[in-house]
Parts: structure tokens; sequence; C-alpha cells
């Protein structure tokens, strides 16, 4: 059996104080990730998919429930040490990209190596295979705004990977694309996931991005409802099954 | 209900207009109290020996009103930054132009208003406790200085009233004149420009050229007169800004260059900031800088007037008290003085001539001051041998020393044994003689002192010595100065720290993305907090090194009018670096209150 890097257990998240009114983002969520799994996650408006991923992330936590990632209880985290874990143990991509606008591409790249004082030049290889394997070699020197959206959003992935974290985490990594350079995007981290074993958890409402998941859980009204498995299916085929399973939902 | 939705924005946003409206009111504030001085010829005419004083000061007004008109224009594109996306929204949604012009020239009118009314006030009051602050502490009482003065305040209300009236048209303009979906999208932050290394170095070059070339100007002043100062303050700004524009940026470029600097934490970061704020902030700089030399320099100056008095307090006598026949209450307060060295001589004065004892010179010899042309501004201390005491020649040294030291009445001296001093048949008199080793030490005690002594002459009415009386006519003339310096420092300080400060602030709100997307990735607040001081601290340290180094050669200019022009820099740079130090201060945490996820 596989190692486990994720595992979230009977996860619930309230909001609002105590006599404020309360709402139930999340009503006990139980799932786990293993070692070099590429898991989607979809759900409509308001289902608890962003809840979620702030609670995978560290950026919140959750009112009852564990939540463990590469063994480490993250619920039970504060302060400094979160910061560290998220340095550490965590890559991001999101919609926007989030570069940081004052750096270029290369050192938006380091700079999670640089927060944990990790020499650069150790990683060097691996940046530069990464950068390779993302195609964007070339633009490293320049600043994000002189980048397109294809090439920000990889560059944004080439740092969520840089320090080998746990566990990729996207969050719908093509929103902003257009239909090109999202397949491309979506083909390389199929790539990494394949051969480098990244472990990937995405958040997506779109099927097309979805069929690029080995497995695939919707969560509706704060639950986890259906959950889909590629197993053999062609790509096409396993994206008929997402749009049939989406319309069940609809219904 | 285009109003109600408009007052609902300004409400959300309660915390950037307290920024807004704290710099403006500061702006107001600082115009008034540098007018109550600029507008007050009486208090110029009276307290300023120097006759350029006027002149001085309209420069002055001058300078100050291009300063408050660019900080207005900062705050005024803060203001429209925060509310275009707001008015465009209501455009889009169907708000006519004009009603969306009405509101924008209202708004910025209605603000301007509030700053300058609530500065104009906050400016009285800042006049009144800076003022006593400077009289208490200088130990003077400057003629006509009135902290609530009608012409300063109607200048304040004109200047700022129509410079708002303009800003608001000018706001009209750029709404009803920007198509709606740029207003919608706010502007993107513009690429740093790259500078090709020839570029920097030739900039760099010229920059410290020019500035080279002022500060000769400066220390010829006799030689260049009025043209001199003239051309080096444009060369001295001209350069200023090409070392901002060139050499720091160049020097960042190396930072980053430097892997051994960059790989660590948030280093990179700190570099792309100050590469990205040094290419926007590069006049800004320059100006605060300038600025930054303007407000050191004339407070060195006024403390260098200080210097003169002094000067002449030290050399008006190696004595700082002599007395005839202390009362009680005077014997008490001699007393009092401390670390001092009291010579008593007896003196008999018989028809015009006025007999001592010599022993009293043997046991405690008088002390001369002797000036030559080499050393007209420190007299030369020496004791007179006693045994020289003797010759009768109306020339003598000896004779104008006591004369001048010792007597009231000017009577010729003659010098006695004991025997015959005792022979002669007068009321004998003890003339008390009174070295201190620190007159600013004993300063209180001299001026009860002086009060009470012209009731107890016995003889005379005429009082023998005390510095504090020379004290107090010298700084008469002086602390004017003094205090004019310190107050147009302390305005143009207040002035420029706020610009800096504001010009930090308002970037905070783009910044605080930088700073979210950091903590998601895993920074340390500790980290960026230190990245933070750092930064807002290179801001800071570079205009002011850059206008330290000029003050310091700026000061050549005096160094004809005030004698040792260096010797009394050290407290007005550490009173500087203060009051400095305290907007650092104040941005960094405000700064950091906007940036920072609590």
């Amino acid at each position: 059996m596989k190692e486990i890097v994720v595992s979230v257990k009977d996860v619930k998240k309230i909001y609002g104080k105590n006599k404020e009114k309360k709402t139930e983002a999340l009503k006990g969520i139980n799932f786990s990730v293993e070692q070099g799994e590429f898991i989607g996650i979809m759900g409509a408006s308001g289902s608890g998919k962003s809840t979620l991923l702030n609670l995978l992330s560290t950026l919140d936590q959750p009112t009852s429930g564990s939540i463990e990632i590469n063994h480490q209880d993250i619920s039970q985290m504060s302060g400094d040490k979160l910061s560290d874990f998220r340095a550490q143990e965590i890559g991001f991509i999101f919609q926007s990209f989030n570069l940081l606008d004052n750096l270029t591409a290369s050192e938006n790249i380091s700079l999670p190596l640089s927060l944990q004082n990790a020499s650069i030049s150790k990683y060097q290889e691996r940046i530069n295979k990464l950068t390779k394997t993302l195609g964007i070699s070339d633009v490293l020197g320049q600043y994000p705004t002189e980048l397109s959206g294809g090439q920000k959003q990889r560059v944004a992935a080439v740092r969520a990977l840089v320090h080998n974290p746990a566990i990729l985490l996207a969050d719908e990594p093509t929103g902003a694309l257009d239909s090109k350079s999202a397949k491309s995007l979506l083909s390389t981290m199929e790539e990494l996931n394949k051969k480098e074993q990244v472990s990937i958890l995405m958040v997506t409402h779109d099927a097309v991005s979805a069929s690029y998941c080995q497995r695939i859980l919707f969560i509706k009204d704060g639950k986890i409802g259906q959950e889909l498995v590629q197993g053999t299916q062609t790509r096409t085929e396993f994206y008929q099954e997402i749009l049939k399973e989406l319309a069940n939902a609809e219904q | 209900m285009l109003l109600k939705l408009s007052l609902t924005g300004i409400k959300s946003r309660f915390k950037d207009y307290l920024i807004l409206l704290s710099g403006l009111i500061m702006a107001s504030a600082i115009f008034y109290m540098f007018e109550t001085l600029a507008t007050n010829q009486e208090f110029i005419k009276q307290n300023a020996t120097v006759k350029y004083a006027a002149m001085i000061f309209q420069f002055g007004s001058v300078l100050l009103a291009i300063i408050t008109l660019f900080y207005i224009i900062y705050a005024n594109t803060f203001l429209m930054s925060m509310r275009q996306r707001d008015y465009g929204l209501f455009m889009m949604l169907g708000a006519k132009k004009r009603k969306i012009g009405r509101l924008i020239f209202m708004e910025t009118l209605i603000i301007g208003l509030i700053a300058t009314v609530v500065g104009a006030l906050v400016g009285v009051g800042l006049t009144y406790s800076v003022g006593q602050l400077l009289i208490g502490k200088m130990d003077i009482a400057p003629h006509s200085f009135q902290p609530f003065y009608i012409p300063a305040i109607l200048i304040t209300l004109l200047f700022f009233i129509v410079i708002f009236m303009i800003a608001a048209l000018f706001n009209r303009h750029v709404l009803l004149n920007t198509p709606i979906l740029k207003l919608l999208n706010e502007a993107e932050q513009p690429n740093s420009k790259k500078m090709k290394l020839r570029t920097i170095l030739i900039q760099s070059v010229m920059g410290l050229g020019l500035i080279i070339i002022g500060y000769y100007l400066l220390s010829h002043m006799a030689q260049y007169q009025v043209a001199g100062l003239a051309v080096s303050i444009v060369t001295i700004f001209v350069g200023t800004f090409l070392i901002f524009n060139s050499l720091f940026s160049g020097l960042v470029q190396l930072l980053k260059r430097s892997k051994k600097f960059s790989e660590k934490q948030l280093n990179t970061f700190l570099v792309g900031q100050l590469s990205f704020r040094l290419g926007s902030l590069n006049r800004v700089l320059t100006m605060v800088a300038m600025l930054f030399a303007l407000a050191l320099g004339a407070i060195t100056v006024g403390m260098g007037f200080s210097g003169i008095t002094d000067k002449s307090v030290d050399n008006a006598s190696p004595y700082d008290v002599v007395l005839q026949d202390p009362s009680v209450k005077e014997q008490k307060l001699l007393g009092q003085l401390t670390d001092k060295k009291e010579a008593i001589y007896a003196t008999k004065k018989v028809g015009d001539k006025r007999y001592f004892k010599k022993s009293d010179f043997v046991k405690s010899p008088l002390y001369m001051l002797s000036f030559t042309a080499s050393n007209m501004n420190a007299g030369k201390l020496s004791k007179i041998d006693p045994n020289n005491m003797t010759t009768k020649n109306e020339d003598d040294v000896w004779g104008n020393v006591v004369r001048t030291t010792l007597e009231s009445d000017m009577l010729d001296p003659e010098i006695v044994s004991d025997k015959s001093f005792s022979t002669i048949s007068a009321p004998t008199r003890n003339v008390h003689a009174v070295r201190l080793a620190s007159f600013k030490d004993n300063k209180d005690t001299l001026k009860s002192l002086s009060q009470g002594i012209s009731q107890s002459q016995v003889e005379s009415s005429t009082y023998l010595m005390n510095k504090y009386v020379v004290y107090q006519s010298i700084n008469g003339i002086f602390g004017g100065m003094e205090f004019m310096g310190f107050f147009l420092g302390i305005a143009m300080l207040a002035m420029l720290a706020s610009i800096l400060m504001f010009k930090i602030l308002s970037s905070a709100a783009a910044d605080k993305k930088r700073y979210d997307l950091l903590d998601q990735l895993g920074a340390r607040h500790q980290l960026m907090k230190k990245s933070i001081n750092r930064e807002i601290g290179i801001l800071f340290l570079l205009p002011g090194i850059v206008g330290v180094t000029h003050v310091l050669f700026g000061l050549q200019m005096f160094k004809e009018m005030i004698p040792d022009t260096y010797s009394h820099i050290a407290i007005p740079f550490i009173i500087f670096a203060v009051l400095y130090l305290g907007y650092y201060w104040l941005t960094v945490s405000l700064y950091k209150g906007i940036v920072l996820k609590k």
C-alpha cells in the first residue's frame, strides 16, 4: 500500500461567532490522498471547495476534526510553525498566478528556497529540470508583467514544486488561461505527476481539467457526495463520465 | 441616493481616509506654523540682526508653498486611486456623468476644507507648543511672537482653498474624461526600468560632479556672492536627482547580483521592492534629501548663533560673578554655586584712589584675558604676577584689569602692604570674585544673583560683574536667530518626513497583496517585519545621508559669520536624528498595520 500524504478526518468548519448567525460550510469531510496521486475536487459555487482548500493550505483552521499532511497534524500548529510548514510541505498554484510582480521569474522561483535559507546552487539542477519540463527556461530573467498568462502559470508551477513539497495544491489553475495554454499546463502537470510522483490536489469546476485527474471527489453542501475514478478509461471516456455526473448533480 | 452611496464608500475606507486627512492636516498645520513667522514683519524686524532675514523668510515661504503643492498632488492621487473604481462602478450602473463629476468635486473640496480648517487650528496649537518649548529651552523671549496670528490664518486658508479648488476641478476632469473600463481596472504597476551600466555610470559621475561644483561654490561664497549661491542650489539639486536616479539603483542591482546576500530569506524580495521603489521614488527622495539638508542646515546654523553667544559670554571676563560686600542672601546664593573658586580682595577708598592689599593678590592672583589679532575669538587666560603690580603708570595693564574687574568707580588702584592698608582710615569693603568651572550649570543661580544685586550695592549702584547679564543681552540678539532657525528646521522636517511617510503609505495598499502572498508561501511574520523595517529604513536613510552630506559641506557658507562653524553640530544633529527616527517608527508601524495580517 502506498503512503498517505494527506489525510482529512471528519473535518467541520462553521463560520460565525457565538452570537452571530452560524453557517456550516463543511459538515464532516473524510478523504485521503496517496503519494503520487492526482486528485480532483469538484463542486458548484458555495459547495465548500474554497473552504476546504483554505483549510488544506493551512490558511484557516477547522472547527473540528483533523487534517494531517505528511503525517503532521496541521490543526495543532500555529504562528511560525504554520509558516514554516507552508514553506516546506505545500506548493501552491492559483487561478490568478500570484507571482510577485517586483521579482523576476527566476527570483520568484527561488523565493521558497530563500525562505528556508537553502542554498540555491544545490537546487540548481532541480530548477533547470523543472524549467525545462515546463518550457520557461528562456523567460527566467523577465518580470511577470512581461509574461503571458500561460508562462506566468508555469513559473508559478515551478515555484510551487522547487522545494519538493509533500503536496501541490492547485486552485483553478487553468481558470485564467486560454484553452491551448490550459491543455499544455494540464499535460505538464500530468507528466510531473507520473514521472516525478508529485502528489497533486486540484480544485476545479472545469470538466476538461478534471479529466486529467485519477480520482475526483464531488463536494455538495459541505459534504463529499460522489467519487469518480478514472481507472482504465481513456481521458475522453472519463470526461464523458464527469459531464454525466455534473448533469446528475444539477438535477 | 448617489451621495449616500458615496458616503458609504468613505465609511468603508475610513482608515485610508484617516491617513489622507491627517496628512493634509499636518501639511496645513505646518504651513500655518511657518506663516506665523514669515508674515509677522514686526517679529522679523525685532529679532533678526541680519537684514536679509525678511528675504530668507519670503524665499522659505515660496519654497514651502511649492512643497505643499507637491504634497497635495500626491495626496490627491491617493484620493483618486481610492475613489475612481467606486465612481466608475456608479457610472457603469447608469449614474449620470455630470452628477458623478459634481460628487467628486464636492468630495475633494470638502476633504480639503476640513483639512485646512482643522490644520490651521492644529497649527495654532503646534506653533504655541513649539514656541513655548523653544522659549523654555533657549531662555529667550522673542518679541512679537504670536501663535495665533490672523494674517497667517488668512494666508493658510486662502492658499489651501485655492489649491483644493484646482485639485477638485482636476479630479472632475479626470473622472469625466476617462473611459469607464479604465476606471474599473486598476492601473497595472509599471515595470522597473532596467538601466544600462553605462547610463548608470555616466549619470553617477555627472551627478557627483554637479554636487562637487555646488559644494565648491558654497565654500567660496565670498568670491561668487549671490550668483554662486543660486548656481550651487541648481547644481546640487540636479546632482542629487541624478544620484538618486542612477547610483542608488545601481547599488541595488549590485546587491541583487551578490548571491551571498540575495539568497538569504527575504532579501531577494527586499531588493525587488527597493528597485521598484527607487524607480518611482527618485523625485520624492531628491526633494526629501534637499529638504532634509535645508531643515538640518537651518537648525545647525541657528545653533551656531548660540555658539556666538557662548563665545561672547566666555570672552566677557575671566570671572563669572564679582560682588562687593554681598548681603546675607547673596552670600547664600554664592554658596549655592557649584565647582567655584572664590577670591576675596579687601579694598579702601580714599579720595580718588583705591587701595588693595598685596597679600590678597599673592593668595589668589588676578586673572586676565588678553586678545590679539590672531585669537579674536578666544581670549588668552593668564594670571597677573602680584610683584608686577607696583608701577603707577596709568597705561599699565594690571591697573586696567583691576579697574575693570574689581572696581565700579574706575579709580586709580594702588597695591599696598597689609601694614600700610591697616593704617588707612576708611571703611573696608570686600570684593568677592568668583570663577566657575561651568557658567551653564550655574545659570539659574547667577540669574537670581543678578536680580537681587542692585539694591545691596553699598558704595555704588553700579553692578561689578555678572556673566548672566552679559549672556542675557547677547542672547537677546542672537536668540531670535536661533529661534527662527529651529522653528524653520522643525517645520521643514515635519513636512519632508510627512511627504516620505505619505508616499510610502500610499503604496501600502498595492504592497498588501505581495505580503499576503509571502504569508501564503510560508514566510514567517518576523521575517516580513524585518524586511519592512529594512526597506523603509533604507528609504529614510538614503535621503538622510545625502542631506547630512549637503549640510556638512553647505556649512562652509557660514564660516565667515559663525566662529567654529562645526563645533556645535552635535546637538542639532542629535535632535534632528531623534525626530526623524520618530517619523520612521511611525511610518513603519502604520505600514505594518496596513500590509500585515493580524
